[in-house]
């Protein structure tokens, strides 16, 4: 009877271990996928943001033309090299 | 729709069993070194129930695997008109604008301002044209 207690235990512990780690596993790599989809929507909209602020701030005088452009910049190529690696 | 489909695949599996001969091969991969689940020593019977499930399990993982297939399909169906919406109403909006800028512009330019003109001028033209190509560049990088 100690056996078997003992080889319920062990089922247990490896069972609860093994969901814990496929959960988090699973948890993770659904909203990696998620975030994936929409990358291409985040970089458009962004687009149309970095637009906007270069004509504002051209017309108020307060901000330059190369900070957008360069933050657009960057998230682009962040971007491109995520959505090509895969 | 979904209960239509679970019975569907439940009959067809059925159907499957009863031509073949009502035989079931089950295939085991032994991965752990030591069997933990093996309780044949503590008097567990295998009855008709289970043999049941047993039979159903296929069905019920197709059936549960196409209802978490079906969101995700019409998600990306609608975000395609979410973003074609809002960026023709987001350019819209900008046409108006930035010919309110460039009429800005050349009042500043004819009252003497004639650099300051020019920096909001070419500033105006590279926004706008970023934001226009903002179709392109989402399109590039669905396709990439």
């Amino acid at each position: 009877m100690k056996e078997q207690l003992l080889k319920l235990d062990a089922w247990i512990i490896n069972n609860e271990r093994a969901f814990l780690l496929d959960g988090v596993k699973k948890i993770s790599t659904g909203v990696w996928n998620y975030f994936l989809e929409i990358l291409p929507d985040l970089m458009g909209y962004g687009t149309l943001v970095a637009g906007g602020a270069i004509i504002i701030g051209s017309m108020v005088g307060r901000g330059g033309l190369m900070k957008p452009l360069g933050f657009f910049a960057g998230s682009l190529i962040v971007a491109t090299v995520i959505l090509g690696h895969n | 729709m979904s209960i239509i489909l679970s019975i569907l695949l439940i009959s067809m599996s059925l159907a499957s069993d009863i031509y073949t001969g009502g035989k079931i091969t089950l295939k085991y991969e032994v991965v752990k070194e030591k069997d933990y689940t093996d309780f044949s020593n503590l008097g567990l019977k295998v009855t008709e129930t289970s043999k049941t499930f047993a039979k159903m399990t296929p069905a019920l993982i197709s059936a549960s695997a196409s209802l978490l297939l079906l969101p995700v399909n019409v998600f990306a169906s609608s975000a395609d008109k979410t973003f074609g919406n809002v960026h023709s109403a987001v350019m819209n909006m900008f046409d108006a604008g930035v010919v309110l800028v460039i009429i800005f512009a050349g009042a500043a330019w004819g009252l003497g301002h004639r650099s300051k003109a020019m920096e909001i001028l070419i500033g105006v033209c590279a926004g706008y044209v970023l934001a226009r190509h903002a179709v392109d560049i989402r399109d590039f990088l669905k396709n990439i």
